[in-house]
């Protein structure tokens, strides 16, 4: 009977598409929304009803680094895979030059997610516990001090932050690496205000807000409104702590510049977050139109401190969209030294639990901050789910390090990987996998005119016009 | 008379002095290099020793997560990966172990130097 019914249905639905003017017809409903897209057409509801920016949680859905068109190279007689009873070396040193460096065993860690802006204070001690688990570090996000989360995190990386929430000595003295943030992949350095209706007492205690106050992140670090007083701060603050101190910022075009000042005071490692990092929410304006890929991002900074002659003296952290093992294990081959993850990280965490949210609620309820069951985290379970997600992807990583004949995850570099676009090959110094190494060359030479036909022409032109 | 800053003791051991005002007057902290350098000779090699051990404990971690991984067992698949974490930390402190050994060398030889240096500066006076 229900067969019929819905048979008919559909049959009546059909014949009215067809037969109805187009521009009264319900199938209109499909080439307006693929013209527009799904996510654009509701967030131009959602502006309509609400005339603010859309905070889009999770970040740009767009994936602008193109980490598919890279590809490793495994290795079998010209050189041999690494034997499979030699262990692979996973450790990194974060800021090898300060008085304290800080030492993680595995290459990755969790992302800046504030308690409070972002998270609820279960899932930020979840995520400590995880860490803590497997020897790497999580970090704070732009907040105060939580105490539990500090007690959870065995390596605990700070964010000196534009809210000013960590900036005292009782804060940061507390800190195993401090992140002086000044912007990120989803956010730009744009300023952020959380409404007070949004903050609880646990918050406002940990930010030290009083009743009624928003908390404003600022487009500046208070204090800091030239070159030279960012300078003396990041030294004031190596020397205090002995920590190391480093630089976080949004991926951008102009890199080489920030870097140039970064260099300048001496930081011990540089956050990158590329255009692809993810947010508790923000316009996405800011998200899908603003920064540098993390791919650009990662490999025109390892080429900055290359010609520094700052490699391995100031760490590089890659952050910002990476989701799989093999996109974070290309960051490390491009000159990261670590990096961070976010999304997969929650993902990784509530993995088992979303049933609890499904169907009416989203997943993430459980774990924002004003998510209406974040009560409901299991805060061991989640922890053990992340610990094993983070050994799951480390061990894909070693797997990969075998076939490349490598014995750490540190030796894995742009000559392990081949791409498949010409352009990246250009940009990045990756060999192309459409020709043979000794062929490069000649391939580029050859094609020219095919990838630069206005230049070549111009090219051409210039020797006559010279003489 | 002022002391120098470094000068020989009757055992021949040169001497670290420092000149130090406190609430009562002078006072002159004294620390044996030679005493130094064989507490940092020490300290060396028993990083030296922890690294090995790590390193074999890590290679025994491996080894286990291997065989723990052969059961089609939750819990043991759950130890399998505890076991194979542990490898890496102690993998890492093996590393940790061996970046502090080096900075001890850099301290036994930056003591070497001074000492050379001042020697040769009280050599010179007398």
């Amino acid at each position: 009977m229900i067969r019929s019914a819905v048979n008919e249905t559909v049959d009546k639905a059909l014949e009215r598409m067809i037969r109805d003017q187009y521009t009264e017809n319900l199938f209109e409903m499909i080439p307006s929304a693929n013209k527009v897209g799904v996510v654009n057409l509701m967030e131009i509801a959602m502006r309509a009803k609400t005339g603010t920016p859309v905070p889009r949680p999770l970040g740009s859905p767009i994936h602008f680094s193109p980490w598919s068109k890279l590809l490793f190279n495994p290795v079998h007689l010209f050189r041999f895979p690494t034997p499979e009873q030699v262990g692979i070396d996973t450790s990194v040193t974060i800021g090898p030059r300060a008085r304290k460096p800080l030492t993680i065993s595995i290459p990755v860690m969790i992302a800046a997610m504030s308690f409070g802006g972002a998270l609820s204070k279960n899932a930020k001690i979840a995520l400590a516990k995880a860490a803590s688990a497997v020897g790497t570090a999580t970090n704070s996000g732009e907040a105060g001090l939580l105490k539990e989360e500090r007690e959870a995190a065995r390596l605990f990386i700070g964010q000196y932050n534009r809210g000013g929430w960590m900036n005292t000595p009782d804060k940061y003295r507390q800190l195993d690496a401090i992140e002086i943030q000044l912007g990120q992949g989803a956010q730009g350095s744009s300023p952020q205000r959380t409404a007070a209706k949004n903050i609880g007492e646990d918050y406002r205690e940990v930010f030290e807000l009083r009743p009624g106050e928003d908390s404003v992140i600022h487009s500046r670090l208070p204090d800091v409104e030239t070159k030279e007083q960012f300078i003396r701060l990041v030294r004031r603050l190596k020397d205090e702590t002995g920590v190391p101190v480093g630089l976080k910022i949004a991926a951008t075009h102009h890199l080489e510049k920030e870097l140039q000042v970064a260099a300048e005071a001496e930081v011990d490692f540089v956050t990158l977050d590329g255009a692809e990092g993810g947010t508790h929410g923000g316009a996405p304006t800011l998200q899908d139109d603003v920064g540098l890929p993390t791919l650009f991002a990662i490999t025109r900074a390892a080429r900055f401190f290359s010609a520094k002659r700052l490699t391995g003296d100031v760490s590089l952290i890659a952050a910002g969209g990476l989701v799989t093992p093999g996109q974070m294990l290309k960051a490390l081959a491009l000159g990261a030294d670590a990096v961070y993850i976010g999304t997969a990280a929650i993902m990784a965490l509530i993995s088992d639990q979303m049933s609890e949210t499904m169907p009416f609620e989203p997943p993430t309820s459980l774990v924002v901050y004003t998510g209406k069951m974040t009560d409901q985290l299991d805060v061991e379970q989640s922890a053990r789910n992340l610990a094993r997600y983070l050994n799951a992807i480390v061990s894909e990583m070693e797997l990969t390090a075998y076939s490349l004949g490598k014995t750490s995850l540190k030796d894995v570099s742009k000559s392990d990987l081949c791409t498949l676009d010409p352009f990246i090959a250009k940009a990045t110094g990756i060999e192309l996998g459409y020709v043979a190494p000794e062929h490069q060359d000649r391939f580029f030479q050859e094609t020219e005119p095919l990838f630069f036909p206005d230049q070549t022409e111009t090219g051409r032109e210039q020797p006559e016009s010279v003489h | 008379m002022e002391l120098p800053p470094i000068a020989h003791n009757n055992c021949g051991n040169i001497q670290i002095v420092r000149n130090s005002k406190k609430k009562y007057g002078q006072v002159h902290t004294v620390i044996n290099l030679q005493e130094l350098k064989n507490t940092l000779t020490y300290l060396q090699s028993e990083l030296y020793r922890i690294e090995t051990m790590a390193g074999t404990l890590s290679a025994v971690e491996r080894d286990h997560f291997q065989k723990l991984s052969s059961y089609d067992h939750s819990e043991l698949a759950d130890i399998a990966v505890e076991e194979q974490s542990a490898s890496r930390q102690l993998g890492t402190m093996r590393q940790m172990c061996l970046a502090m050994a080096q900075r001890v060398e850099g301290l036994k030889k930056e003591i070497e130097h001074d000492g050379e240096e001042e020697s040769a500066e009280l050599a010179e006076t007398h």
